[in-house]
């Protein structure tokens, strides 16, 4: 490497744009020329400190105002205007060119052909396209779930579950997600709408078998008996055991206890 | 992306989560408004549909859509007037050679705060070169091609900036 090259990789090499060989042989350069080795750490130690420049996170209104543009884009997309349709018909080039009937009939003709169109592609194409647009609705949606969340309110998190209710079928990391929050969150109103929301997918044994895992971690009587009521729903009794720690802990609450109690009955 | 340009517009909502917070980051470091920040990252999913037929897989989609940033940012930046306190760093007379302890003067909070002072006394254009080299993804020949000029130059440009950067920040240190 020469001295023309060395200037024109410093910055590559300074922002980590070099690849592994050229930032080998930079390197070699660099500490075989310490004037070199002296401008580059300068340069190096600005950069690194320009890390701290921290941006905050952005508002959830952005994923918002995102999701009702591309909401409306969609519904745009699936109801062009007939209108427009009828509209870029009539003014297609050579029409003005056509006289009396005969561009009537043409209109008459280009009318028909786009209803006809319009018809078959509504009828079938719209049934084989409809299980395509689902797919990715569920796909959007369960970006959505997880990118909510992760979000500082608790309002949103909220959403996040309400929104996780709507998917028809759930992806394992939306599940992962729910998890974290059932045995996370701070905030009982979110855990049990998240205690809710799993009980969609019962019919998972992951979902069963966190369940019960859970079971155990939780600390507000309302999630206890929520959680009681469900496996009694679903007449899980692997869950007796975790039940019967629960009841050995001295900071359970009472009414909760009570109800403990009762499940394990149901369940025995 | 070419599925986006195809018609699959469910496809932007994956665009959207995987580039948000970069977008965001860059207007962010740009403006320093949050607000107006998050409209242009709006912005620039409205421009991708809008121009989406122009989109070529020859090209990387990251410098395609940072593309598209930049030139949002410069007419926000063109609409706000913004005060720019450029520098005439010919009145600069400090030597940075002088430094002796360079790397422990970038310690402390005080010196992110100091830098954050001289990042906006640079120009609108030296700090969007510095912005777009933080993309690690985007080689110089791409940030060339966003921001109009050559591989060399954009090399250059950032360089320079990087410079003035620096002089700057040691002359707010010494104040």
């Amino acid at each position: 490497m020469d001295i023309k090259e060395y200037k024109e990789l410093m910055m590559d090499y300074v922002t980590g744009k070099l690849n592994e060989e050229k930032r080998v042989e930079f390197e070699h350069f660099i500490n075989t020329n310490p004037e070199s080795l002296k401008e580059i750490d300068h340069l190096r130690s600005i950069w690194k400190t320009t890390d701290e420049l921290d941006s905050p996170e952005p508002s959830i209104k952005m994923d918002e105002k995102f999701y009702s543009f591309l909401d409306s884009e969609r519904a745009t997309k699936r109801n062009p205007s007939i209108i427009k349709y009828v509209k870029s018909l009539l003014i297609f080039p050579d029409l003005n060119a056509i006289s009396g009937k005969l561009t009537y009939g043409v209109i008459v003709l280009f009318i028909g052909m786009f209803l006809g169109n319009k018809i078959d592609s509504n009828i079938f194409n719209g049934i084989q396209n409809s299980e395509n647009h689902n797919s990715e609705v569920e796909e959007v949606r369960s970006q959505l779930v997880l990118a909510l969340l992760e979000q500082p309110s608790a309002n949103k998190r909220l959403q996040a579950v309400d929104e996780a209710n709507k998917l028809v079928e759930v992806e394992e990391i939306v599940i992962n997600a729910l998890f974290k929050t059932l045995n996370n969150d701070p905030n009982t109103n979110v855990r049990l709408a998240t205690v809710e929301s799993l009980s969609n997918y019962v019919n998972l044994p992951t979902v069963r078998e966190g369940l019960v895992k859970s079971i155990i971690k939780q600390k507000s009587p309302l999630v206890q008996i929520a959680l009681a009521d469900l496996m009694v729903a679903i007449d899980e009794k692997k869950s007796i055991d975790s039940f019967k720690q629960l009841l050995n802990k001295k900071e359970v609450n009472e009414t909760a206890k009570q109800k403990i109690s009762q499940s394990i009955q149901y369940l025995l | 992306m070419l599925k986006v340009k195809s018609g699959d517009i469910e496809k932007l909502g994956l665009l959207y989560e995987r580039y948000k917070k970069r977008l965001f980051s860059f207007f962010f470091q740009m403006n320093h408004n949050a607000a107006i920040s998050e409209d242009l990252v709006q912005n620039v999913f409205i421009k991708i549909l809008k121009y989406k037929d122009t989109y070529t897989d020859e090209r990387k989609f990251l410098a395609w859509i940072f593309q598209i940033a930049r030139n949002l940012s410069y007419d926000n930046f063109n609409k706000s007037k913004n005060k720019q306190n450029n520098i005439d760093l010919e009145k600069i007379t400090y030597k940075i050679d002088s430094i002796n302890n360079f790397e422990e003067k970038f310690a402390t909070k005080e010196d992110v705060t100091t830098l954050k002072i001289a990042m906006q006394k640079l120009t609108f254009e030296e700090r969007e070169i510095l912005t777009l080299s933080k993309l690690k993804e985007l080689k110089y020949s791409e940030i060339g091609e966003i921001i109009g000029c050559s591989e060399g130059s954009a090399r250059i440009r950032a360089h320079r900036a990087l410079n003035k950067l620096k002089i700057i920040f040691f002359k707010l240190e010494k104040r």
